[in-house]
């Protein structure tokens, strides 16, 4: 009933819901929203830069966002203000971004970085994105009770043997990749409403982060399929849709905590 | 037996500021050290240097039987969002960091164990509640019962009062004690001077940068409190009023 380019949607957006729903918990409880929106923003650079150079787009955005990650982990870990610094970050990488484009970027789309081209994907694209949710989940898995106890402070951390700091950057650095294995995806300007919508939906179910991380996969995965879906129907943009419906979900929980 | 911790000429500070220097200290398993100072002498940054989450500008801390794994701690202010999802029971559960797997859930060893330090803290009727729901003293409570589960030779314990009501305080001393005899060590920053005199067996007074340590009697005396901007003469002439050696006993 569907074409094949429906399932390669489906089975690619199905991988990034996995990583957004998990790494999103994160994002919320560390509160890095505008550190994965400067990481998505910057992105748009990586693409180009990527093109510049002839090397893989997906090559050009994590090594970009890595990079990144690292300069903003150091800069904001000492520095008051992180939001200001992040959001200079964002910004620029936008546009600076734009302007590559404009100069190496014949034939690109802008729209297709911004808002990701999920109809495009090819089965390389979804092999590399699940190979990628295989790796990612096992770190997530190994990692696990040494960044639940990173959250609870550097300092409950530093009592049980565990540096936060460095938990703190090896996140960061799994966000980056995320947010380059998620781009084409669901673009640059919504990744960050999958990292945060589906796992803030989840919260208000849960009192385990355990669960609050399965949930959050299950809304983002529930959320990426039905968009999918509506996007076939209606021939709406696909990563919009996706998080359209992933703001209804949100939406109805907070209806539903209210009464 | 040897100390737990060794310092040794330590000095404290943040860029151009000292908070003190020349602190020479030992701490033993069984003793009790009180911090005691002004707001702002620097005894959250002493309690977290141990901790190894501040470098000292200067001097050595030294761990003469290695430094342990894991070390209590119950923070001053705790920074987390309250909002993480975690009920009251697996933050407890997360101190025996040794046997915490949360996927695999506790063993029933560690179940009960978790039991009776909520029951220490006198929190197990909350046991399964959210953190969220939780009152300030409350959450002082649960964070307390993690530092019983951490089982850890030396305990630092940063305030551990200021929210909780007489009552527990006065059952959290106990445990404290309990701890004392088990032979761990314990550093408390207090601004309870009655509590230091009845329960522990040396003091850290820091203030005017210096750092003054020795046993209660030797450094609570009115003559270095006030040297030391804890209190000015006419409090002090109050507290120890009707003695004339100098001591608070
Ligand atoms: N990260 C920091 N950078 C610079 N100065 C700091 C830092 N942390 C603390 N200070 C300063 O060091 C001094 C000591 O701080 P500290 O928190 O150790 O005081 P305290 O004795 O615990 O005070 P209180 O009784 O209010 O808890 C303060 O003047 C504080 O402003
Ligand atoms: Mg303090």
């Amino acid at each position: 009933m569907f074409a094949e380019f429906m399932i390669r949607a489906f089975l690619s957006g199905l991988g990034v819901a996995i990583l957004t729903g998990v790494l999103g918990c994160f994002v919320i409880w560390r509160r890095m929203v505008y550190f994965g929106d400067a990481l998505s923003h910057a992105a748009i650079l990586g693409v180009v830069g990527a093109i510049a150079l002839h090397v893989s787009a997906y090559f050009g955005v994590i090594a970009l966002a890595l990079i990144l990650s690292v300069l903003l982990f150091t800069l904001t870990s000492r520095i008051q203000g992180a939001d200001v610094i992040l959001g200079v970050f964002a910004q620029t990488g936008l546009a600076l971004g734009l302007i590559g484009a404009s100069i190496w970027g014949r034939g690109l789309s802008i729209e297709a970085i911004l808002f990701g081209d999920i109809l495009a994907v090819g089965w390389h694209d979804i092999i590399f994105i699940w190979i990628g949710v295989a790796v990612i989940l096992g770190i997530i898995l190994w990692r696990w009770s040494n960044w639940i106890t990173a959250t609870l402070g550097d300092d409950l951390a530093a009592s049980v043997g565990v540096n936060a700091k460095h938990e703190s950057f090896y996140l960061a650095a799994l966000l980056a990749i995320v947010v380059g294995l998620a781009l084409k995806i669901v673009g640059a300007l919504l990744i960050t409403a999958l990292l945060i919508i589906p796992a803030a939906t989840a919260r208000r179910f849960t009192s385990t982060p355990e669960t609050m991380a399965v949930l959050s996969v299950g809304f983002g995965s529930a959320a990426s399929a039905i968009g999918l879906w509506a996007a076939y129907v209606f021939d709406w943009p696909a990563g919009p849709s996706m998080v359209a419906t992933a703001a209804v979900f949100f939406g109805i929980s907070q209806w539903r905590s209210a009464v | 037996m040897p100390p737990i911790v060794s310092i040794e000429n330590l000095f404290l500070g943040f860029g151009d500021v000292t908070l003190f220097d020349g602190l020479n200290c030992d701490v033993e398993p069984g003793s009790i050290l009180a911090v005691v100072g002004a707001n702002g002498s620097g005894k959250s940054t002493f309690v977290k240097t141990l901790l190894g989450l501040q470098s000292p500008m200067d001097g050595r801390i030294e761990w003469p039987v290695g430094k342990p794994a894991e070390i209590g701690y119950l923070a001053q202010l705790t920074e987390f969002d309250r909002r993480f999802p975690i009920r009251v029971r697996d933050l407890a559960a997360m101190g025996a960091w040794q046997g915490f797997n949360p996927f695999a859930g506790l063993n029933k060893t560690t179940r009960n164990r978790v039991d009776a330090a909520l029951e220490m803290a006198g929190i197990l009727d909350l046991a399964d509640h959210p953190l969220h729901t939780l009152s300030g003293g409350q959450l002082q409570r649960a964070l307390f019962s993690r530092v019983i589960m951490q089982d850890a030779p030396l305990i630092l314990l940063d305030e551990p009062f200021s929210a909780v009501d007489q009552y527990t305080e006065q059952h959290l001393l106990s445990v404290i004690e309990t701890w004392q005899s088990e032979g761990r060590a314990v550093i408390m920053v207090l601004h309870d001077l009655s509590a230091v005199l009845d329960h522990c067996t040396h003091a850290l007074l820091l203030g005017n940068g210096r750092a003054s340590f020795g046993t209660v009697d030797d450094i609570l005396t009115p003559d270095r409190l006030i040297a030391q901007g804890y209190m000015s003469s006419s409090q002090a002439s109050w507290m120890f009023r009707g003695q004339s050696n100098g001591g608070m006993r």
